[in-house]
């Protein structure tokens, strides 16, 4: 009798699974070395600090431009309020350009990588692009409280196997 | 539109208030960056900004001027960031087998879609701000 939540195998996986288990993982087949990779990968940190510049500004862009308005908006006569609440729109565009940007260089780096030997780090590039283009659709701005997709897109990239 | 009442303007931000302390409050029993409130509240945040200009309970300064807030995007400027994304990715995809692994081949390489990408971000900024 089975014993309760265990997992059968059927005949032809159980044949095959000496084979499973040398098989490795088709997205990281290895660490690649040479001048393109060494530049792919410089170009991939550069479009992670960019895009991570552009998340800062609109954040921070988020802020001003609530601020302002609710002191445009309650406090009698405060002349700061609107100039504030524009100032922070705009940093939420300028912020935004940015991050696509980012999001491009890591994508232009990863490809090249993953033509190297190491699909990793084109994988999160491509699971970053897709949330930023979702949160863009729903009109999610940036904002210091942390983004909830974070997690679910950190675990689905993995860990890049190279150094 | 027409200038809001006092009235008016009085009971949205009554209601803004309340909606405030409400989330404020729930915000103390929970943690919002986890889960539907999360995401939620960014975006109850510029859906509350986006109404308020638009009925003019925000007065932005007469000098702003930006796409998707207070006049339309000029479409053909994303357009131009887009064919500049897309010709980045293609001349990628193409020269990646064409360059030899030397510093010259590694220059032909990334130093056209570098400059795309940096025009495609320019054009986006043109299309929300000229």
């Amino acid at each position: 009798m089975m014993a309760s939540g265990e997992i059968r195998l059927s005949s032809t996986t159980m044949r095959r699974m000496p084979v499973l288990a040398q098989s490795q993982n088709p997205r990281n087949t290895g660490c690649p070395n040479g001048t393109i990779a060494h530049v792919a990968s410089t170009i991939i940190q550069l479009g992670q600090a960019t895009q991570a510049a552009g998340q800062a500004t609109a954040a921070a862009g988020t802020v001003l431009a609530i601020g302002g308005a609710i002191a445009s908006a309650t406090v009698v006569g405060a002349p700061a309020g609107a100039p504030t609440a524009a100032f922070g729109l705009t940093a939420i565009g300028v912020g935004g350009a940015t991050t696509l940007v980012g999001n491009g260089l890591q994508l232009v780096g990863g490809y090249v990588m993953s033509t190297q030997g190491n699909g990793q780090p084109l994988y999160a590039a491509e699971l970053q692009a897709a949330q930023t283009l979702i949160e863009t659709i729903l009109d999610v701005p940036a904002l210091p409280i942390g983004d909830p997709s974070d997690p679910l897109v950190n675990q689905l990239a993995g860990q890049n196997p190279c150094p | 539109m027409q200038e809001p009442s006092k009235r008016f303007r009085a009971v949205m931000l009554a209601i803004y208030a309340i909606a405030g302390v409400a989330l404020i409050y729930e915000g103390l029993r929970t943690r919002f960056s986890n889960g539907f409130f999360g995401l939620l509240l960014p975006i109850a945040s510029i859906g509350m900004l986006r109404f308020l200009i638009v009925l003019k309970v925000i007065e932005l300064p007469p000098w702003f001027r930006m796409g998707f807030v207070n006049q339309a995007p000029k479409y053909g400027e994303f357009t131009k960031a887009a064919a500049c994304f897309v010709a980045a990715l293609l001349w990628t995809v193409i020269a990646v087998r064409l360059v030899s692994d030397t510093p010259l081949g590694a220059t032909i390489l990334f130093a056209p879609p570098v400059l795309l990408l940096i025009a495609m971000g320019v054009f986006v900024m043109r299309a929300l701000f000229l």
